[in-house]
């Protein structure tokens, strides 16, 4: 944390203090020589190592509460056309605001100082390697972090006492007293919770503004100083690097990712497209491998031939003496073997059927002297 | 909570719209690169598991080769004993003059050997189709034996379906024999 000088400049002259010194210098208007005189109350500090805070007394500038229309493009653009038409300085001058948003509009608080006032004095300080931290108005100095979530006024002295409103860290209005008003007139006129005073007499009812000044100014808003003063924010700088820091990472994973699946899917469509042939081969080969293999199958499945040469040979070995044969049948659809003729001793051929294999004696009849018989055997 | 709305509402509403559009635009195509990234790890995945079931497919490969190979060895060996021709009326004549021989060598008188087309019942190229042929014989029971040997021992195959002897004239018979005959067509 780099330490800090600070400088209020008011009517009568610049007020200087600092967080590393307890006593403070004041320098009467007209101003010369600020650059050498800051250098000399800093001593033994080098300027390069130290930040300069600008103040400028409520005094010194003009305070302007307004509302622009909801439609307005921008914002700052539109404060700038009627800058001329607000303020009472002659020349250039530096101005900033704060603008909340609702129903009706844009409600605008604008402060602007005169650059001819301010601007040498900035000069004098930068010229002398001091880094310049800011140009606030006096109030801010007050707005901490023990304002927050605050309705809260603060009362400056002044040839006219000014009453300053704030929300929270917001300043809402600025309104001119012509006498030194009392607690009980500016509660009863403004809804705050508490009122500061600096120096605030006990028993005022006025909180002592000192304890705000104890706590480390918030600086969110208002700064009035010219950019081509303002140290680069490096904070932004670095927030944006690495924003697109990280932008580039993530668009780089994404990519990587991308090009391991890429890759994957390639060599495997280049594998595939090699291994498919055989794949179309191997699937051939199968059809091929059924097609033999059922017909093979099929043709084996035609089965063997009867043997009728050894049916015959038994035959004529069982069927005893004086047998004969009229017809000897084998049927296509069941393989059975009629077997049909006559024999003079029918009690013979019975005993000898069951050498015949499996036969059945179907039917008898007897005419002239013979036994006719009809025997069938199972021929499969 | 009262912060965050005062927030919005200091917020101008154009910015703050624009925000919210940009804002649904980022999600949004982060979503749909999400999806499209998944899909194709779906896709790499499918293409990876086609890749596996095509490796150990062709590692079948030879010894389905080898298999093949036998089983054409062995259909060879076993359509040998088929007839082959290019129609079936070829093949009717090859059987018919196979039989007549065999009949004739065997002594026994034909009366005639009669062909009967079944249709062929299989259409595959590689399979086979068979032929009914019907014949009427007469001669002695050791000419018919012979007959019977010789059609058995022959290297073509018939199967005899069904056969009637009668006697005729004291010392022959009367023979009826169904037969069927198989083979096969070949191209042109």
């Amino acid at each position: 944390m780099r330490e800090r000088v600070e400088i209020l400049i008011r009517q009568d002259g610049v007020h200087i203090s600092s967080s590393f010194k307890q006593e403070t210098e004041f320098i009467v208007q007209p101003v010369a020589e600020l650059g050498s005189r800051l250098v000399r109350y800093c001593t033994p500090k080098s300027p390069a190592g130290l930040d300069v805070l600008f103040y400028i007394a409520e005094d010194l500038l003009f305070f302007k509460k307004f509302t622009l229309p909801l439609k307005t493009a921008d914002l700052k653009e539109a404060i700038s056309y009627q800058l001329e038409m607000f303020a009472p300085f002659d020349g250039k001058m530096l101005h900033n605001f704060t603008a909340v948003r609702d129903k009706q509009g844009y409600n605008v608080c604008l402060y602007v100082a005169s650059e001819e006032a301010v601007v040498p004095l900035l000069d004098e300080a930068a010229a002398q390697g001091f880094q310049l931290a800011g140009l606030f108005p006096e109030s801010q100095r007050f707005v901490t972090r023990l304002c927050k979530k605050k309705q809260w006024a603060l009362l400056m002295p002044g040839r006219f006492p000014k009453l300053l409103l704030f929300s929270d860290k917001k300043i809402k209005d600025r309104l001119l007293c012509y006498n030194e008003p009392t607690l009980e007139e500016l509660t009863a006129a403004n809804d705050v919770e508490v009122i500061y005073k600096p120096t605030a007499r006990e028993g005022s009812g006025f909180q002592d503004a000192d304890q705000l000044l104890a706590e480390k100014p918030l600086h969110k808003e208002l700064n009035l100083l010219p950019p081509s003063y303002r140290r680069p924010d490096y904070l932004r700088y670095a927030l944006l690097g690495l924003c697109l820091l990280n932008m580039l990472a993530l668009v780089a994973a994404g990519a990587l990712k991308e090009y391991n699946v890429l890759t994957i899917l390639k060599r495997v469509d280049a594998e595939i497209e090699t291994l498919q042939p055989n794949v179309k081969e191997v699937e051939q080969l199968r059809i091929k491998e059924k097609q033999l293999a059922d017909t093979i199958g099929r043709i084996e499945a035609i089965g063997e031939n009867f043997d009728i040469i050894r049916f015959l040979d038994k035959a004529t070995k069982s069927l005893p003496e004086n047998s004969y044969l009229d017809q000897i049948r084998m049927d296509e659809k069941t393989g059975d073997l009629q077997l049909q003729g006559y024999t003079e001793d029918i009690g013979a051929l019975t005993a000898k059927l069951d050498a015949l294999g499996n036969a059945k004696l179907k039917s008898t009849s007897r005419r002239k002297n013979q036994t006719y018989f009809h025997v069938e055997i199972s021929g499969r | 909570m009262n912060q965050l709305i005062m927030l919005l509402k200091g917020l101008d509403r154009k910015i703050l719209f624009l925000a919210l559009g940009g804002l649904l635009l980022l999600l949004n195509l982060g979503r749909m690169s999400l999806q499209a990234y998944s899909n194709q790890i779906a896709e790499a995945g499918e293409k990876q598991n086609l890749l596996a079931r095509y490796q150990e497919t062709v590692n079948q490969l030879p010894a389905l080769k080898k298999r093949v190979a036998r089983l054409e060895q062995k259909s060879i060996k076993v359509e040998k004993y088929l007839f082959s021709g290019t129609s079936e009326e070829a093949v009717s004549s090859a059987m018919q003059i196979m039989l007549q021989e065999l009949v004739t060598k065997a002594g026994l008188e034909p009366e005639s050997i009669r062909p009967m087309v079944s249709g062929g019942t299989k259409t595959a190229t590689r399979d086979y189709h068979e032929i009914s042929i019907k014949i009427r014989l007469s001669g002695t029971l050791s000419q018919f034996v012979d007959f019977i040997a010789q059609l058995y021992r022959s290297d073509k195959l018939f199967q005899v379906e069904s056969f009637t002897l009668k006697p005729y004239k004291k010392t022959e018979m009367k023979i009826f024999i169904d037969l069927k005959g198989f083979y096969t067509l070949k191209n042109g």
